[in-house]
Parts: structure tokens; sequence; C-alpha cells
């Protein structure tokens, strides 16, 4: 029963990352908030959850060229650096703070949101 | 020296892109799309591709230390990878198909509410 609510969610999440909206903040916060998933497991699922769809946007990325490749090597490689030390801060930190954290990027995010020009729709 | 300062630009965004996407599991897209557009001066295209493929690097990395850490193993995952993929299908089948500026507006409405609602309760 749990893995078909699980799955059903996944599917809410993916119907909409496929058309665009960001899916990730969501999956996030219906495991925490509705299911009451631990905050680091959540966004563990989350992290895993990305790799396989952005690899397949990847791949059409590539093929049309779209990607920018100085961007996209200088910034990757500094952002390892910062990335591995936030994950072990992550998994160090009480869940409740990190929630309260979290809460505070989704906040923005949902007000970027709303302020944002619909362009390139 | 100018292309020193030039590259700083690149370092400092993926510094910040680093902390955002190991602390919160994600959400380093949120930044990058705006800082690669006005900063770096890429078009909507090209910062969305780039966004996705830094994205995946800082994931890769993060997932690493995740699972590592044992916050999450694979099989937690597999449930949700076949959901999302299902949905993900219908979702790209229905991008044309549903006003996209309303949906933007109830999924800012509930990402606001979501986020007051964590903030208060526990």
């Amino acid at each position: 029963m749990g893995d078909i609510l699980n799955g059903i969610v996944a599917a809410i999440t993916g119907v909409l990352s496929g058309m665009g909206i960001g899916g990730g903040s969501l999956l996030i916060i219906i495991l925490v908030s509705l299911m009451g998933y631990n905050q680091q497991k959540a966004q563990g699922i989350n992290l895993i959850y990305f790799l396989p769809t952005a690899a397949s946007a990847l791949i059409i990325h590539l093929k049309n060229k779209n990607i920018d490749k100085r961007s996209a090597i200088i910034i990757s490689l500094s952002g390892i650096v910062t990335s591995a030390a936030a994950s072990l801060l992550a998994l160090k930190m009480n869940p409740g703070l990190l929630k309260k954290f979290f809460a505070i990027l989704v906040l923005i995010a949902g007000l970027s949101e709303l302020l944002r020009k619909p362009e390139g729709d | 020296m100018d292309r020193l300062k030039e590259n700083k630009k690149y370092i400092i965004i993926g510094l910040a892109a680093g902390i955002i996407n190991g602390l919160f599991g994600g959400g380093s897209g949120l930044i990058l799309v705006p800082l690669l557009k006005r900063v770096i001066g890429l078009d909507i295209k090209s910062a969305h591709a780039t966004a996705i493929a830094i994205a995946f690097s800082l994931s890769v990395i993060s997932a690493i230390f995740y699972i590592s850490g044992g916050a999450v193993s694979f099989s937690d995952v597999f449930i949700f990878m076949l959901g999302g993929a299902v949905g993900g299908a219908v979702g790209a089948f229905c991008l044309k198909k549903i006003p996209k500026r309303w949906l933007h507006y109830i999924f800012a409405l509930f990402l606001i509410f979501s986020a007051v609602r964590m903030l208060l309760n526990g």
C-alpha cells in the first residue's frame, strides 16, 4: 500500500516535471509534509530521482548543442566542492532545523514563481 | 586579469549552486537559470539546458554523500522512479493541452502555502 501511494506521488510530480514545472521541490514537500518522511531521506530520494530524468534530458540538449560548455564545466567544478561540504552538513543537521531552511528556499521559489513574467512558455 | 575576473563569476555561481544542491538535495536550478541568463548572458534555452547539466553533476556528488551517509538507498527510490517515468510521459503529453500560466500560479501558491506551513509547524 505504501508503495502504491509512493508511486502515485511520484507520478503526480512527474506530470508537473514533464510540463516544465519544478517537480523536485514538490516531491520533497509532499514526502516531508504529507507523508512524514525525514527531511534528509526525502532530499536523498529527490537527488537520486532527479538523475535519470536529467540524464535523458541532457542527451537531447547535447545533441541540439544547447549547453554552454564553459559555464557547465567551470560552474560544475567549483560547485562540486561546496555540494560535497553542504551534503555532509545537511546529514549532520537536525532534521527539524533543515526543514525550516528548506521552507525558506520553498518560500523564495514560490514568490519568484508568482512574480515571474510568463516569458518563453 | 580580465580572464580571471570573468572566471570568477562562474566560480562564485558554482559555489552558491553547490551549497543549495548539497544542503537541500536539489533546487540549484532556482538560482542557476536566472544567473546564467543575467550574469553569464545565455539565452533562455541554453540557460535551462546548461542548468540541467550543472545540476546533474552536483546531484551525482551529493547523492554519493547522501547514500554513503545512510540517509537514503537505491531501493527507497525505485518506486518513485517508476511513478516519475509514467508521470513525466503524461506531463509531456499534456503540455499543450493545459493553460500553463494558471498552473504556474497554482503551483506558486502551493509552494508559498507549504513553506508557511513548514515554518509554523514543527
